[in-house]
Order: C-alpha cells, then sequence, then structure tokens
C-alpha cells in the first residue's frame, strides 16, 4: 500500500474518531448522577443494558491479558485467530498457513516457521490441546471457536515451569463459562460460509453439571478437490497476486462434553477439521503449484479429580488420552506440472519436469497419541508461605511427518503407522514457592525438571517479584521455557530422494530465558499498562531463507542433506520488546483502547547474523479499538497497524527477482486495515444480531507462509469479507 | 466504502440521542446507597476512617472493573473505598461487602459457608442466591432495580439491617423453593 492510500485510511479513521469524541463529549458520567440519588430514587430508574458490561481487562493488563465474552462479542470475533490479530506481541504472518494451522501467527518475534504454531501453548480450561507430537500442526487457529467461553487468557513469556515442554513463547488458556447457560447461533458470510453453533451448561442435580458445546463451520472458500485458481490463471509468472488462495479450513466441527461431580470431571473434547492448501507459485522450486485436500481429526480425553485434603491442602491429579491424526486425502501434485519449464530472463530453462524428486507421492502422514498423568498438591503452608507442586508423566507414541518415497514407496509403512512404534518420553517434577514479604511485596521462587527419553534432560526455573501499590501492580519475572523436539525432528530424511529415514541423534530442546517487567495502573476510567521484555535463546533452530531450509548435517563421519527442521540445534539469539496498553472510557457511550508493541531481535547462527526484522517480522504494531454503545446497540471498530516487513531472498536468476528491492528482499508492506461490528444485543427474549466487516476498506497486503526461498513469494491475505449472524442466549 | 462508513455512522449518531444508564453502575451505586441502612458490629470498626470500605467481587473481572471506575474518587461512610477481585475463599476475611455473581452453585455453597457468622454483607444478583443464603440479592422488575433480602442470614453475620431498608426490599427465607 502506498503512502496516500496509508493516509487516507488513517484520515478517515481519525475522523471517525474526532466525530465520537465530540459526538459524546457531552454525555456525562451518569455514575455520578446516580451518586445523588435517594435509594428509592436509584430503584426507580431505568435499566435498559440488561447484560453485563464491558470487561476491558486485558488492556490493562501485560503481563497476562483477559479478554472476556463480552469483550469477544463485541469485537465480532468469529475465531481463535480473529481475537490474537487484536492481542499485544501477536503478528499474523500469514492468514493462511499450511495444512490445517489456519493461519501462521507469530508471538513476540518468535516465528512460527514451517513447523507450525509450535511455539504457542494452547489449552481449553488448562487440557493442553496442541498436540503432544509438538508439530504445531494442531494449532487450527481459525478452527478453534470461542463462543462458550467466560474468557481468554492469553499469558506471555516462557512458563515452562508449570507446564512442561513447549510452553516456550507464551500460553494461551480458553476459559470456559463456569455457570449455568445455554445459547445457539448462526453466521452467514462471505464464501457462503455458515457457522453454526449451541452450548449448554446446566447443573442437572445437586453438585452434578454437564455440559455440551457443539459447533460447525462451512465455506467455500476452496474446494480441495479442484486445481487450484492460481494455477488455472497463472500463465505468465510472477502474475498478481501470485497466490488468490491458499489454506483455509472449510469444514470444521468441534464439540465438548463434560460431566463434573463435584471435585470428579470428565471431558471430551473433539477437533474434526477438513481443508485444503494450495501452494506454490514459485519458479524457482520443483513444485511449483499443487493442492491438497487434509483432514484432521484431534481428540483429547480428560479425566481429573481434585479435593481439599485439609484446610490448607488440595489435591489436583488428572489423566489425559490425547489422539492427533493428520491425512491428506489428495495427490499433491498435479500432473499438468509434469509439462512444466522454467524459463530465467536470460532465456535458459532452469528446471524442468517437478515431478522428479517428489514423484508424485502422497504428502506428509502423521499421526500420534499420547498419555499424560499428573498430581499436584497445592499447599497453604502458613498465612505468607504457599506451595505448588507436582510431577507430570508424558507418554508419546506417533509416526513422524514424514514422506512417502520416490514413486509413492512409503517409508513409514502401514505397518510401522499402525504401530505407532516412535515414542518420546518425559517424565517432568515441578515446585513453586510464593512468599507474602508484607502486604505489598510478593515473591515467588520455582523449578522444573524434566527426565527427557531421547533429548538431554532440563531444568527449568522461575522466579518473580510482585509489588502492589494501591492502584499499580509492578512485576519482575525471571521465567525459563523449552520447546521439545518433535517426533519428526526425532528422524532425519533424505530431502533429496526420499529414501532413507534415520535416528536424529543431535537432539536437543530449543531454550528460551527470559526477563520481563509489568506494569499496570487503574486510575478510574483510565488503565495503563506497560512491559517490556528481554528473552535468550539457545539451542534454537532458526529458519528463514538465510539459513536455508535444509542443511548439512553429521552422524560420525558421515553427512546428511536434510531439512533445518531436523539438523542440529546450532542457533542462539535474542528477542526484546516493549508494549504499552491503554483503556479509557470517556463515558458510558464511548470507550476506546490501543496497544502498542515493538519488536527487535536477531539470531545467530555460525558465521551468520540474521535480524528478526528482516525475517517477516514488523518493528512496529498498533492496534486501536473504539467502542459505542448505546441501548442495544454496539458498534466497535477496530484499526490495525504493522509497520512494513521483509524477508531477504536468494532468487535472484528467474522472474522472481523482479519482485525484489535494490537489496533483495522481498518486502511486504502492510496496509491499514479497518474493521467494524455491529452489534444489537437482546432485541427480544434473549435474540442478538451482529454484522460484522473485515478488511473494511478492501486494502490489498500480502502474507508469507514459510520464508522467500520455500513456497509462495507473496500470498495474499483476505480481502474484504462480510458476516452477519444472529444468536439465542437463555 | 467511505460513504458506506458515513453511513452507518450517521444512522448510529441519529439513533444516539439519549443517554442510557448500565445496569452495573447502578448495582454498583446501589452498594454505596444501602450501607447508610447497614450497621457492621463493632470489631469491623466502621467508625475507624482510616481504615478502607473493602469490597471483594468473586472471581469477576467485568464486575470488579466496573466498581474500580464507579469508586475511584468516591467514599463510603467517610471510608475511601478498596475494591479487590477474588478468587480464594482466603481473600474474603477483610471485605465488608461481597459481590457473588453466578456461579456454580458448589461454590456458591463453599463461599456462603465459609463466610458464615463473619460479619461480611454478601450481595448478588442471580435468581434463588437469597434463598440460598446471600444477604441481599438484586433483581431486574419492570426495567426497575429490585432486592430481596434473607433476615436470617443477615442476622447470623451479625449484620443489622436498618428496616428503611427491609421496607423497600422483598423479604425471603433460606431453603424455600424459588
Amino acid at each position: 500500500m502506498n503512502l496516500k492510500k496509508k493516509l487516507k485510511s488513517a484520515l478517515i479513521f481519525l475522523s471517525f474518531l474526532l466525530f465520537t469524541s465530540l459526538l459524546f463529549a457531552q454525555e456525562e458520567q451518569s455514575a455520578e448522577e446516580l451518586f445523588k440519588l435517594s435509594l428509592e430514587e436509584l430503584m426507580r430508574v431505568k435499566i435498559v443494558t440488561p447484560g453485563k458490561d464491558e470487561q476491558e481487562a486485558w488492556q490493562a493488563s501485560s503481563k497476562t491479558i483477559v479478554v472476556s465474552e463480552t469483550m469477544i462479542k463485541k469485537g465480532g470475533y468469529l475465531d481463535l485467530l480473529d481475537l490474537l490479530k487484536s492481542a499485544p506481541y501477536f503478528q499474523v504472518q500469514s492468514e493462511h498457513g499450511h495444512w490445517t494451522k489456519g493461519a501462521i501467527v507469530n508471538l513476540a518475534g518468535f516465528r512460527s516457521g514451517d513447523a507450525g504454531n509450535n511455539k504457542v501453548l494452547l489449552l481449553i480450561d488448562s487440557i493442553k490441546i496442541s498436540d503432544d507430537g509438538g508439530e504445531g500442526l494442531y494449532m487450527g487457529l481459525n478452527s478453534i471457536p470461542i463462543n462458550f467461553v467466560k474468557q481468554i487468557e492469553i499469558v506471555y513469556g516462557p512458563n515452562s515451569t508449570m507446564y512442561g515442554r513447549d510452553a516456550y513463547a507464551g500460553m494461551i488458556n480458553i476459559i470456559t463459562k463456569t455457570e449455568d447457560f445455554a445459547g445457539a447461533g448462526y453466521t452467514y458470510g462471505s464464501f457462503n460460509s455458515q457457522r453454526i453453533y449451541g452450548n449448554i451448561k446446566r447443573e442437572i442435580a445437586e453438585g452434578f453439571n454437564g455440559h455440551l458445546y457443539f459447533n460447525s463451520y462451512k465455506s467455500d472458500e476452496q474446494n480441495p478437490l479442484d486445481k487450484s485458481i492460481t494455477y488455472k490463471t497463472r500463465h505468465v509468472f510472477p502474475h498478481s497476486p501470485y497466490t488468490e488462495r491458499f489454506y483455509r479450513a472449510q469444514n470444521n466441527l468441534f464439540f465438548d462434553v463434560g460431566l463434573s461431580y463435584k471435585g470428579l470431571s470428565l471431558n471430551f473434547i473433539r477437533y474434526d477439521m477438513e481443508g485444503s492448501e494450495t501452494y506454490g507459485s514459485n519458479p524457482d522450486l520443483y513444485v511449483t503449484e499443487y493442492s491438497t485436500q487434509s483432514h484432521q481429526i484431534n481428540s483429547i480425553l480428560s479425566l481429573s479429580y481434585s479435593t481439599k485434603l485439609t484446610d490448607k491442602l488440595d489435591l489436583e491429579s488428572y489423566y489425559t488420552f490425547k489422539k492427533n491424526e493428520f491425512d491428506p486425502k489428495s495427490a499433491n501434485l498435479y500432473t499438468d506440472d509434469l509439462n512444466r519449464v522454467n524459463i530465467d530472463t536470460a532465456g535458459s530453462i532452469i528446471s524442468i519436469d517437478p515431478l522428479y524428486a517428489y514423484g508424485g507421492r502422497k504428502y506428509y502422514y502423521f499421526r500420534t497419541i499420547s498419555h499424560k498423568a499428573g498430581i499436584k498438591p497445592i499447599w497453604q503452608i502458613s498465612d505468607k508461605l504457599r506451595n505448588v507442586s507436582g510431577i507430570d508423566f508424558n507418554f508419546i507414541n506417533g509416526i513422524p511427518v514424514i514422506s512417502e518415497g520416490k514413486g509413492g514407496k512409503p517409508i513409514t509403512t502401514d505397518e510401522q503407522r499402525k504401530k505407532f512404534e516412535h515414542k518420546l518420553n518425559t517424565i517432568g517434577v515441578y515446585s513453586e514457592f510464593s512468599y507474602k514479604l508484607n502486604e505489598n511485596l510478593l515473591a515467588t521462587v520455582g523449578g522444573r525438571f524434566d527426565i527427557n527419553s531421547k533429548y538431554p534432560n532440563t531444568f527449568m526455573p522461575r522466579s518473580a517479584v510482585i509489588g502492589k501499590f494501591d492502584d499499580h501492580i509492578v512485576k519482575v519475572m525471571l521465567s525459563k521455557g523449552y520447546l521439545a523436539p518433535s517426533i519428526t525432528q526425532s528422524y532425519f530424511e533424505s530431502i533429496t530422494t526420499f529414501s532413507w529415514i534415520k535416528p536424529n541423534e543431535n537432539l536437543r530442546a530449543e531454550k528460551n530465558t527470559s526477563i520481563s517487567a509489568d506494569w499496570s495502573f487503574i486510575f478510574g476510567r483510565t488503565h495503563l499498562s506497560a512491559n517490556a521484555f528481554y528473552s535468550k535463546l539457545d539451542d534454537a533452530i532458526i529458519e528463514s531463507v538465510q539459513s536455508g531450509d535444509s542443511s548439512y548435517v553429521f552422524i560420525k563421519a558421515d553427512s546428511f542433506y536434510v531439512p533445518i527442521l531436523q539438523s542440529k540445534n546450532i542457533s542462539s539469539g535474542y528477542r526484546t520488546g516493549f508494549s504499552f496498553s491503554m483503556y479509557h472510557s470517556f463515558s458510558e457511550l464511548l470507550s476506546c483502547n490501543l496497544n502498542y508493541s515493538y519488536l527487535s531481535g536477531q539470531d545467530n547462527l555460525p558465521g551468520k547474523t540474521i535480524k528478526i526484522e528482516d525475517n517477516l517480522i514488523s518493528t512496529h504494531s498498533l492496534n486501536v479499538g473504539i467502542n459505542l454503545s448505546y441501548k442495544h446497540f454496539n458498534l466497535y471498530s477496530e484499526l490495525h497497524y504493522s509497520s512494513d516487513r521483509r524477508i531477504k531472498s536468494e532468487h535472484s536468476k528467474t522472474a522472481y527477482s523482479s519482485l525484489l528491492n535494490p537489496e533483495g528482499y522481498l518486502v511486504f508492506e502492510m496496509p491499514l486495515l479497518v474493521n467494524l461490528t455491529l452489534r444489537v444485543s437482546n432485541i427480544g427474549n434473549g435474540l442478538n444480531a451482529f454484522i460484522k466487516v473485515a478488511n473494511v476498506f478492501n486494502s490489498e497486503y500480502y502474507g508469507q507462509t514459510i520464508n522467500a526461498g520455500w513456497g509462495s513469494p507473496k500470498v495474499l491475505q483476505d480481502m474484504r469479507r462480510i458476516f452477519a449472524g444472529i444468536e439465542y442466549e437463555m | 466504502m467511505v460513504y458506506l462508513v458515513s453511513i452507518i455512522f450517521s444512522v448510529v449518531s441519529l439513533v444516539l440521542s439519549q443517554p442510557q444508564i448500565d445496569e452495573q453502575i447502578v448495582k454498583a451505586v446501589f452498594l454505596e446507597r444501602i450501607t447508610p441502612f447497614v450497621i457492621w458490629p463493632e470489631e469491623c470498626d466502621m467508625e475507624n476512617s482510616t481504615k478502607d470500605f473493602i469490597i471483594g467481587t468473586w472471581d469477576d473481572e467485568s464486575f470488579y472493573t466496573k466498581l474500580k471506575e464507579v469508586y475511584f474518587d468516591k467514599k463510603i461512610l467517610s471510608k475511601d473505598v478498596y475494591i479487590k477481585n477474588i478468587t480464594r475463599l482466603k481473600e474474603i476475611d477483610d471485605c465488608n461487602i461481597l459481590y457473588i455473581p453466578k456461579i456454580e452453585n458448589s461454590k456458591l455453597l463453599r463461599i456462603i459457608k465459609y463466610t458464615h457468622g463473619s460479619p461480611i454483607l454478601l450481595i448478588s444478583d442471580t435468581p434463588g442466591y437469597a434463598k440460598k443464603g446471600v444477604h441481599i440479592n438484586l433483581f431486574i422488575e419492570n426495567q426497575n432495580l429490585g432486592f430481596e433480602i434473607n433476615e436470617e442470614a443477615v442476622k447470623d453475620a451479625n449484620i443489622h439491617i436498618s428496616h428503611l431498608l427491609l421496607e423497600l426490599a422483598k423479604i425471603v427465607k433460606s431453603g424455600s423453593k424459588y
């Protein structure tokens, strides 16, 4: 987007801000008026807002932000991806991701890379939803409904002390409602998308509760069985918009059913997602264009029990069984690609026959089952001292993300798949003490030791000092997290012939040691918060075009050329960032919120340093939201701005080079994006309705799925989309 | 599209012609309005204006935030007001008022059991809660705020409520069906 366009959008938005501010400046603080009334008069005041009002706690908190159900509804957030776009330190690298990820999201400067959204741990009611195989494939962000939640807690920074593996850059915990409720809804929108949901939670008898949450989403956005539209329309490369449609899950089914009696809970959650990806338009690769239909089923069975042993000792125990299954249902490549010829700018043929290496294979197949069990005593030792300790057992059996061989001969045979013969086991012991130094000061210290079957053991400490002074809360925290090698990383595969697989003896966990400081302040109608962090990375695996997508590794005297994902943990580096959040309520009618984030950092590889600013991370991000409420009406407008992103490219010979700037970078200009949601609540008997317009100005912008060397150079992101829905709440 | 947005803004602004009263604000103000009619036992040291008047909300960020906004420059019974959001029973101890939102029955019963005999005024806004042992339960009837008082439970808490307040309230007893 050019500067003129950016300025135009900014001007419109600022005009809107000014207009609304002036409009409502005259609205006096109604609370002031109410305090002048007698009790009898107060009881005669007409009340027109039937529901609870805004919970803006997430704007006021820096370390953990809480997004309430009310904010989700007002913001018109339809799924988890929609919500994360507005959260501090989150950046959407591409709204269309591989397989069933739904989108590629970077948190606090940590790139997701080809391994998926594996650096953020996803939980529902503290049950880990992220796959235990560590592939990150199950973060189908746009497939995760959020219409049954009480709140969503986003925790920043590593947190392996309490949560173990993969609590590396942050966590998202979806907290479902605790009270009885029932509701249903229907949404219709762009691409003939339809969402139907129904939720109920009831206390069936004294102390006996049950719930059922159901969500179905279908869309015609892309028919996975068709050739990609891009493929059909592309004749000359580059042909804007390069790749029009990438992956978007178009048939999602979710349900969550549970029963609880006193401290005993039984829960079953299932995600069933179907989608497709269209990939390519990169003339420098063998694989230039393909479309794959994929199917993923993610099932979690959880049993937990909590009891109060004494006045000062609570005990919690749990068992979770999880099965993750990912199955591409259609072949990757079109046979048309057999005849594909690439010609460089000088007129020479540089590659032919893309099926030479990728011989019509069915792509990746991945499956894990895991058992996790643990026990956690919570002991209030004295008025000042508290301890939380525990032990976790995690047994993971699976088959890796591995390719079938040239000519369709599978490396992982059906027999191997049935046996789930690849195993990763972990036993972790942890303990954390918190001590109240005085009324205003709290100190915590703890650590976790994990014994791992396939890679070196890890120790993850955590410590914090928290001060509460009137309306100020100040925290200084030191914490560490690790990203366990995935099942896939546990094996080398030949990237050239796919004809062999070997155990990876170089495995180590990636580590993130972080120090951060938070401040939050509530003064009347204004909430302020700020956060700064510094994270040191060790034993990291860095994916960027400069690190390449493959590298040589050595096992004794033998060298192997393998995907970088499966190579040695040879990188180090750091991330640093600052964020500022503000919420202000001008009156009962008008409020606004703002999040600003700054990110910087670098990755060190042998003989090379890569700044994250040169690896698809925006240095500056800004979100501004304005909320207008009147009677049954609520209008929420939201602006997203990110500074431009770039990534170094090594494609300098073919037509690809015309996309690069003089320094050889592929640049992604980020527009100002504006979303609007108009909501009408309680039209009658619990009926609500809303209309959401995303990307109101239909701004054209692009994302990047992996890096500039592998995959499509630029992927068109979501243009204007419109959704309308009705909801019924009992 | 610019015109479309302008039209939306215009329509909304035309509709916005009167101030609205937020239910949560009315409830927040209600807490202060009833305090002259409530007498806490001496042990609560209510005469001591150097001690804060403490209002707790049980795991309800929304109402907590609203109370913080409403009371940031207000006093109750000449005392500064301190608002805290509570998630553990132990934190209830120093509250003068505890607001309980709609929660699981087992949790509600735990709170009522824990506070039994303590001079903490329990206030809720969920049908049936007064009969379960909450002292004052707010409700909306014909768009007006009303409240019911469980006199028995209030007495058990060693709190005295003026007859002037009782006259405005609907009186309920523990245990009867709602």
